[in-house]
């Protein structure tokens, strides 16, 4: 699992995987498990766009992708109906939705069984019902002995990834199993408080908690998890100060990315990467990127 | 989710089958066109309407045959080139560009089916034309020489499409090719004997069908044929330089 705010090179990374991208400098491997070079067809890449043949219906667009990566029609068949996409694959894919549209990439991606699954924001424009199907899909991938790699900024479907990656600026500054990446901020439960009236005498954290004034109330870090929480009241109250709501956070990716990074995991809109790639063919001439 | 990144399978594993790029391009733009009932009408009627004053009004044959010949030039090369790049700029090629599958004959069958479409929609203007002007042996030669021609301008406007970064750049870069080489093919004047251009309007490929539309002879129509099959091998060669050249006309590197 890839896992990085906008513009840290996840996508970057999957095209480089997938091929479409060939790097500046150094190599790139993919070996099967005999060590022999990953032929192309055994990869499967799902983009983060929906870009189909609009005018062709949700059978045509599936068959031909999938038969192009040497799947069958049969396979695409299998999983259009998976995906509850049976009743509408026979209209033309320019009417679907962008959920719809979506799931097809997805298809069109996983269909041909392959051993190397590249999924660029997967769950993107998915309902609840199809992510499901995807994740159960991916697992039978995972099954039959494919790697699967997902690049998102949507930390809630990391926990069940064997290792994730955090993706920072062009850099992977963490690779390891969740349990370990969380081990490293273990201890920092997050209360926040917020108040009704404002305290008026000094609210003293208990033990080693850390506590933080906001605008709307009071957080605290705590080492302890929730067992500071009856303190925390207590002394508030004591104060003088009115609770309306306690919201108990405890840590997650995001907080392993702040601690790494210093930075939030939701946008880093405005980190550059430093040109690491190129496509192939701009290795001999580059072009000016304005265009008629 | 379980995602993970050890082993991927080994190759005894692989159920892929491998695919024949060219019959899967030709099925791809002919299932495209058949999607698109309203353009195919279109397409029949613009060069029937185009051609009917000059094939019932008496037009100097000689006038008639350099608008038929323009007329069928232009409508192959940006019938190629303009839907292609379409495609790139919505990052349809990037994501075609991206199968397992090669590029050559991707694009060469594709180019096979746009030239087979062509001639069926360019069919009822022929006949219109042949009617009008042409002898039988000439009407003959025309349904091979114009499918010919259509192949050379389907490949020439993918090529065109490569080097354009968008559709105003495909159509510009289009109708100055065109135009060079329909004025290289001795369409807009006769070049004297014995000089430069008359060396190079005896390889130049749209002489056989401006030649047939004129004289109803079929000079030219080895230099054509010759033209085409290089051209085609080329297009197989460097197909993969083409597809990568035409995606990266969706703006991104």
């Amino acid at each position: 699992m890839l896992l990085g705010p906008n513009g840290s090179g996840k996508t970057t990374l999957l095209r480089l995987f997938a091929r479409d991208l060939v790097p500046r400098a150094g190599e790139i491997r993919l070996c099967a498990e005999d060590g022999s070079p990953l032929p192309a067809s055994r990869i499967g890449y799902a983009t983060d766009g929906s870009v189909h043949f609009d005018e062709l219906t949700g059978h045509e667009n599936a068959h031909w992708f999938v038969r192009a990566a040497g799947g069958t029609a049969a396979a695409a068949d299998a999983l259009l109906e998976r995906f509850s996409l049976g009743r509408d694959a026979d209209r033309p894919v320019g009417d679907y939705s962008f959920g719809m549209r979506r799931k097809v990439v997805l298809i069109e991606a996983l269909a041909h069984a392959p051993s190397l699954v590249l999924l660029d924001e997967p769950t993107v424009g998915l309902d609840p019902d199809s992510a499901r199907t995807l994740e159960a899909v991916l697992d039978e991938r995972l099954a039959d002995g494919a790697a699967v790699v997902i690049a998102t900024n949507d930390t809630r479907i990391a926990n069940g990834a064997d290792r994730i990656a955090f993706v920072h600026r062009g850099r992977i500054v963490a690779n390891d199993s969740p349990a370990a990446l969380l081990e490293s901020v273990r201890g920092s439960t997050r209360i926040e408080v917020e108040l009704d009236s404002p305290v008026r005498g000094p609210v003293t954290a208990p033990g080693d908690t850390t506590r933080v004034e906001t605008p709307t109330g009071l957080h605290f870090i705590s080492p302890n998890g929730t067992a500071d929480l009856p303190a925390i009241c207590e002394a508030i109250v004591g104060g003088g100060g009115r609770i309306r709501r306690i919201d108990v956070r405890e840590p997650g990716f995001e907080d392993v990315f702040r601690r790494l990074t210093g930075d939030a995991l939701e946008d880093d809109a405005t980190a550059v990467i430093d040109e690491p790639v190129q496509p192939e063919s701009r290795r001999r001439r580059r072009r000016r990127p304005g265009r008629g | 989710m379980t995602a993970a990144t050890h082993g991927a399978g080994s190759p005894a594993a692989d159920r892929t089958k491998r695919v024949h790029a060219l019959p899967h391009g030709f099925v791809l733009e002919w299932r495209r066109s058949r999607s698109r009932p309203r353009l195919f009408v279109m397409n029949v009627l613009i060069p029937l309407v185009l051609a009917l004053p000059l094939a019932v009004g008496g037009a100097p044959r000689q006038h008639a045959a350099v608008v038929y010949a323009v007329l069928f030039t232009f409508f192959g090369t940006f019938g190629s080139a303009i839907p292609l790049l379409r495609d790139a700029e919505r990052g349809m090629v990037r994501r075609i560009s991206q199968l397992p599958i090669g590029a050559g004959p991707l694009l060469l069958g594709r180019a096979l089916a746009g030239a087979a479409l062509d001639s069926v929609q360019l069919a009822p203007a022929c006949a219109l034309v042949a009617f009008t002007s042409l002898s039988a042996s000439a009407t003959a030669w025309l349904v091979l020489v114009l499918p010919l021609t259509l192949v050379f301008t389907g490949l020439l406007g993918t090529w065109i499409a490569a080097v354009a970064q968008s559709v105003a750049e495909g159509a510009l870069f289009a109708a100055v090719t065109v135009l060079l080489l329909l004025h290289a093919s001795g369409t807009f004047r006769s070049p004297s004997p014995e000089s430069g251009g008359a060396l190079i309007e005896r390889i130049a490929p749209f002489r056989a069908l401006h030649e047939l539309l004129l004289t109803g002879r079929t000079d030219g129509l080895d230099t054509l044929l010759i033209t085409v099959a290089g051209v085609m091998v080329i297009t197989v060669v460097i197909g993969r330089k083409l597809l990568r050249s035409l995606a990266r006309a969706d703006g991104r590197r």
